[in-house]
């Protein structure tokens, strides 16, 4: 091929494309919204308000929350947390693990996961003094008593909270169990031996 | 071209918005996704979910890669109104983007020639993993699956046979004074297959709600029955 002789393969008249202006229809544009507002109706409707916690089949938040199991349990463990951070904690550390040789653990204690809360709740409202033996290591101290201090339902959920921390999770207790403790009216400090004798429901 | 700005800004408009819907939406909704505690059901415990894969699953999960299984194999179970996942009993409850916390990268493959394996930990074992892997007919009759034989070594039995050994019918079974065991490859495959379960129910998708109770409720009771003593 000849490549010295010039080309033309371009005709003259063929110059470079201009795009040139013309309006949109206006039944385009009718098109366009009516469209946009169909798709934000559709979207209003089924994205879940763009939630993250909300998967389908779930159309919104509130019917994923009320398909979750409910916990009637939970205002009353906030309340007694707020118990044990007021008081407990000091000794028996927020830990639940207690001192070791001076103040009992309440995580994984017999004495806590007992299936009643009768003696805990005794313990509570009158005191301990004397030796006890918490997980097979023997204490020797005293734990003040509280039935001034808090009344029935505030004991019950912080024994309810106590039977569900640290890997305690024992049923909740009964402000009623609490009450009937309270009734017997004791003295202050009883002894391991004495609860030792009481019914453990 | 006389519009060129316009053209570029058209393109660059285009673009972006994909980008903000695809890319920013998703990152600024999930990009903190963190371990959360499992729904619980009665007086079970709540669980971190989801768990970092164990060592060998980790390396199983290259293993999985570079053979391509995520070509036939998917790793998601869709919602109840997109399929019949849940009723194929593929997985307790649909995935979630937590299942996936810990998948580097998420293999969810495209298309099933074979089954979903998003919980093939909760219904398979090692050994059932291997005859799977030597020979897809094995177990489910007419598998399209190929063998992944090369994941395994053929060797001469020495003074005892190895524990590991496949048991194999006939048609399948080394010559006599052989074995075939897996390779390292092919269990760092099972460790990762078994650690495919996606178990947990989280606040997303809770369980399904118990069965309502028929027990007859105390204060039902006839009025002429003596209430139980307490």
């Amino acid at each position: 091929m000849n490549t010295d002789q010039p080309t033309h393969s371009v005709n003259q008249n063929d110059a470079e494309p201009v795009a040139g202006r013309s309006t949109v229809p206006i039944w385009l544009i009718v098109v366009f919204g009516l469209l946009f507002y169909w798709s934000q109706l559709f979207l209003a409707e089924n994205a879940g308000g763009f939630n993250k916690d909300v998967y389908s089949p779930y159309p919104s938040y509130d019917e994923v929350a009320a398909a979750n199991p409910q916990d009637p349990e939970a205002k009353r463990r906030t309340e007694g947390r707020r118990v044990f951070m007021t008081t407990c904690y000091a000794c028996h550390m927020a830990t639940g693990l207690g001192v070791a040789g001076t103040y009992p653990p309440l995580a994984g204690s017999e004495w806590v996961l007992a299936p009643g809360g009768n003696r805990i709740a005794h313990i509570v409202l009158y005191g301990l003094s004397g030796p006890i033996n918490v997980k097979g290591q023997d204490f020797n101290g005293t734990m003040l008593a509280w039935r001034e201090t808090y009344n029935d339902e505030q004991i019950a959920d912080v024994l309810t909270y106590i039977r569900s921390q640290w890997g305690n999770n024992a049923r909740p207790i009964d402000p009623q169990v609490v009450k009937a403790a309270r009734a017997e009216g004791r003295a202050n400090y009883e002894s391991s031996d004495e609860l030792l004798k009481m019914p453990v429901q | 071209m006389n519009s060129g700005p316009l053209l570029f800004l058209g393109l660059f408009a285009t673009m972006a918005c994909s980008w903000t819907g695809f890319v920013l939406a998703p990152q600024l909704q999930l990009g903190g996704l963190t371990q959360t505690n499992t729904v619980v059901v009665g007086d079970a415990l709540a669980q971190t979910y989801p768990l970092p894969q164990p060592g060998e699953a980790h390396a199983g999960a290259e293993i999985y890669r570079a053979n391509g299984c995520a070509a036939c194999h998917t790793e998601m179970v869709r919602p109840s109104a997109l399929g019949s996942d849940l009723q194929r009993q593929w997985g307790l409850r649909r995935s979630l983007a937590e299942d996936y916390l810990f998948a580097q990268p998420v293999m969810l493959g495209a298309q099933r020639v074979g089954p979903d394996l998003a919980n093939f930990g909760r219904r398979s074992d090692t050994n059932g993993i291997f005859l799977r892997l030597y020979d897809p007919g094995l177990i489910t009759r007419g598998s399209v699956m190929p063998p992944y034989r090369f994941l395994f070594e053929t060797r001469k039995i020495g003074l005892f046979p190895s524990p590991e050994a496949l048991v194999l019918p006939d048609q399948d079974a080394p010559p006599v004074g052989y074995e075939i065991v897996p390779r390292p490859q092919a269990r760092a495959l099972a460790a990762y297959l078994l650690s495919l379960r996606q178990d947990g129910y989280l606040f997303e998708a809770p369980p399904p709600p118990l069965p309502k109770t028929n027990a007859v409720p105390t204060n039902a009771a006839p009025a002429a029955a003596k209430p139980a003593p307490k």
